[in-house]
């Protein structure tokens, strides 16, 4: 009996040290990408059609560009323009494409006491808050939704502390959550909000200003610094996501009805 | 709560294939963890007590100090290891299930160590007395000794299982929570919760909780028929 | 006695922490017979005999067995040939069987061979029948009793015994003298300590007193023998070519214990109130640190303890012959 279960755990050791490498891509994105539930629909057919399997490693945006930076990824999609601008330059990507955009909003209690409600101005709205002195949640965690706040709030001219701003240094998720048991304001991608709406009383009171545009970006990690990165599918992944049937998918997937993505890469 | 054991219940039953991975996932890592963890522990542990070395306080102090340590830690420094970055990064195991079982071997080790140390510690005298005495050499007195105090180490392999089936930190660093691969019911739970689905999160844990009481029921069980 | 040097202990110390518990710079022990070490509690005994085991190594000096030192190379022989059997013996979980049998199987004795051979020591120590009971559910006697059947289950030459009486019953001492008796007469050699003196005096062929750690030299004859007669006033007991005359009293002697520091020497014959005197050859001078301990042959062998002056005065020398003289009240029966 003792033989059999020494056996056992030599061979099941084994199976467990040896991990197989081959046919896997490593894709680091953000929360609220896989959060979105976008990418549950866009990789099962790229994987049946390549017979590879898509490792998706949902980090934090600073997370995901460093993952790219150390080479334990082979792929990375992002929403942060200048970051993902510099990791380029710095000779770390190769290959960058825009996929889409999806948008941030700005939501808030029914009651509005910023009275912001239907500014088209992200940048007015989110300085009368901070004038209003009116509760607000952030991120605070170096994120694509954190740095468009930031870049909001720099646009206004205004440096929010006090009481009324929260930072959170947390997950989308986790701040929306926050701001509804605060029935605060907070600055969200519309992907997360629509997945959570009907969890919390925040309707959306701001948004269609183009500042609040939040473009997607794929890139593939440099094979020259890293030669153990899948560069071939790591292509192929770009190739899928930048089709015209990837892009179909993308424009196609909807959440409460509501279309969250515009495909950005192919126009006809 | 009560609606968190009725989805606990009906994930379980209605045989959601996702969830039964995720189970099989934490359960299986854990086990070969801690099957792993006790391999080394057990002989160091009997060595521990039964020899007396330069050293030794400096070496109990060592191992209670890293038990204190925050899984969240632990994950940081084993990451630093293994990634494509860092000194082990050509074994590429970061990202994988191998990755998981270095860092809950790293966790549960001192654990289960120390608690094999001070259940043999305070085993009687006369019985590697008694067993040297009738011919025994020093293998078949670890032996012995190990089947003698069997009981106590069940103890300390199960508070081993526990600390790596429940935790987080290690899990979602080493392993990156990728789902049909590397997604356990901890990271599983967290991921939920950051989702605000606070009752899937729930359901999960009670997943959990009911797969910890089974090994610890089961493994209880084939020690008391080993009598 | 030419039996051979079984164990030679050679400045030997040994300490827990600081204390030091034993401190024996030269100790012979014969084979054959019984040897006691005798003493009270914490006077080195146990520690003495589990270092003769080769359980521990000494802190300073060595122990030789059969003129080997110990040490890797003799240990297996050590292994193959001695065992010891703890005071309130630490028995494994499971049946008497299975504590019995250990060291057999430990050597891969068949089966077979194994279940005779178990019988047998079990039966030796009047527990025939046992096998199946669960061997920590016995009683203390019991217990002991296990534990020495599963020592001489493996026909050891030398069989160690740590205070075999000390934690048994009254009816178990009997049964426990009874299978060291046997031990020894089967021509092995039994190395037991005791506190209890009138155990240790029947039993020992042969006494090592320890003391704090020491050896201290015996300061008792002990003679074997038996009571052959008793009046009202006397109780008769032979030894050798001798007839002590010791207090009347009643029981199944076999051993009288006569303190060295009782016995006159003198050139001729005394008229005293002593009963008991025997002419006799010394064959042995001993200088001690003080005095001088002198072994007579009166057809027994006697010892007595003289002043150097008496010794250069009388012309105490083997070979001269004396007369030894003491008291009948001197001597304890056992």
């Amino acid at each position: 009996m003792k033989k059999a279960l020494l056996i056992l755990l030599v061979l099941g050791l084994a199976a467990a040290v040896l991990p197989a490498q081959e046919g896997r891509l490593r894709l680091s994105t953000t929360t609220s990408t896989e959060n979105s539930g976008l990418l549950a629909v866009l990789l099962p057919p790229f994987e049946a059609r390549t017979g590879l399997k898509v490792d998706v490693i949902a980090v934090g945006t600073g997370q995901a560009l460093k993952l790219g930076e150390a080479g334990d990824v082979d792929v990375t999609l992002v929403h942060a323009r200048a970051l993902e601008d510099r990791f380029v330059a710095e000779g770390y990507g190769v290959n960058r494409r825009d996929v889409m955009h999806n948008d941030f909003i700005v939501i808030g209690p029914a009651s509005d006491p910023a009275g912001v409600r239907g500014m088209m101005d992200a940048v007015a709205a989110l300085r009368q808050i901070a004038n209003r002195q009116a509760a607000f949640v952030s991120r605070g965690d170096n994120s694509g939704t954190h740095v468009m706040e930031r870049d909001l709030w720099k646009a206004a001219g205004v440096t929010p502390s006090g009481r009324w701003y929260r930072e959170a240094g947390q997950g989308m998720g986790p701040v929306i959550t926050m701001a509804n048991d605060l029935q605060g304001y907070t600055l969200a991608d519309r992907g997360t909000y629509l997945a959570m709406k009907s969890k919390v009383a925040l309707p959306i009171l701001v948004e269609g200003d183009p500042r609040l545009f939040n473009p997607y970006g794929v890139i593939a990690v440099n094979p020259a610094r890293f030669p153990h990165v899948n560069y071939l599918g790591a292509m192929q992944l770009i190739a899928w996501m930048t089709s015209v049937e990837g892009q179909g998918i993308i424009g196609g997937f909807k959440v409460g009805g509501e279309m969250l993505f515009f495909p950005d890469a192919v126009t006809d | 709560m009560l609606g968190a054991l009725a989805e606990a219940i009906r994930l379980l039953f209605t045989g959601d294939r996702e969830v039964y991975f995720i189970a099989w996932t934490s359960l299986h890592l854990s086990l070969v963890s801690v099957a792993v963890a006790s391999a080394l522990s057990l002989p160091l542990g009997f060595l521990i007590a039964l020899k007396s070395f330069r050293g030794k306080k400096q070496l109990i102090a060592f191992l209670n100090a890293l038990m204190a340590l925050p899984t969240v830690v632990v994950g940081l420094l084993v990451y630093s290891f293994i990634s494509r970055a860092g000194p082990l990064g050509f074994l590429g195991i970061l990202f994988t299930p191998s990755a998981i079982h270095l860092g809950q071997v790293i966790l549960c080790l001192p654990l289960i160590t120390s608690l094999v140390y001070s259940a043999l510690s305070r085993l009687d005298r006369r019985l590697p007395e008694t067993l040297v005495t009738l011919g025994a050499r020093r293998t078949e007195v670890f032996r012995m000794t190990i089947l003698e105090g069997r009981i106590a180490i069940l103890s300390a392999v199960l508070s081993g299982f526990g600390r790596v089936v429940g935790e987080v930190g290690v899990a979602m660093m080493l392993g990156g929570n990728i789902r049909w691969y590397t997604r356990t019911l901890t990271t599983a739970i967290a991921l939920e919760t950051s989702k605000g689905e606070f009752e899937l999160g729930l359901a999960l844990g009670i997943i959990l909780m009911a797969i910890a009481f089974a090994v610890n029921f089961t493994l209880h069980g084939v020690i008391r028929h080993e009598r | 006695m030419s039996a051979e040097v079984l164990f030679a202990v050679e400045g030997v110390r040994f300490a827990y922490g600081t204390r030091v518990v034993l401190d024996v710079p030269r100790l012979s022990i014969r084979d054959g017979g019984v040897t006691v070490l005798m003493g009270p509690n914490g006077s080195g005994k146990t520690t003495l005999l589990k270092l003769l085991n080769g359980l521990y190594p000494p802190a300073a000096g060595r122990i030789l067995y059969r003129g080997l030192p110990l040490g890797p190379d003799t240990m297996p022989r050590l292994r193959r040939e001695t065992v010891l059997v703890h005071q309130d013996p630490y028995l494994f979980d499971g049946s008497v069987f299975g504590n019995v049998s250990y060291g057999l199987r430990l050597r891969r004795t068949p089966s077979s061979e194994t279940r005779r051979r178990v019988a047998e020591a079990l039966a030796a120590v009047g527990l025939q029948g046992f096998e199946h009971r669960r061997a920590r559910r016995l009683s203390g006697g019991e217990r002991q009793r296990v534990a020495v059947a599963r020592a001489l289950v493996l026909d050891p030459q030398v069989l160690f015994l740590d205070e075999p009486t000390a934690s048994v019953d009254a009816a178990s001492t009997d049964l426990i003298e009874a299978v060291v008796r046997r031990a020894a007469a089967a021509a092995r050699c039994v190395i037991l300590s005791s506190h209890h003196q009138g155990f240790a005096y029947r039993m020992a062929d042969r006494l090592v007193c320890l003391a704090d750690g020491r050896v201290v030299p015996g300061g008792e004859n002990i003679l074997k023998g038996s009571v052959e007669a008793a009046d009202g006033m006397f109780t008769y007991f032979r030894t050798g070519a001798g007839l002590l005359r010791c207090p009347a009293q009643e029981g199944e002697f076999t051993t009288a214990v006569l303190p060295l520091e009782d016995v006159i020497l003198s050139k001729g014959e005394i008229q005293s109130s002593a009963q008991n005197q025997f002419e006799g050859t010394v064959t042995a001078v001993e200088s001690g640190d003080h005095t001088i301990r002198v072994t007579l042959d009166c057809g027994f062998p006697v010892r007595a303890l003289v002043t150097g002056y008496s010794r250069a005065t009388l012309g105490i020398e083997p070979g001269a012959r004396f007369y030894a003289t003491f008291k009948a009240s001197a001597i304890r029966l056992y």
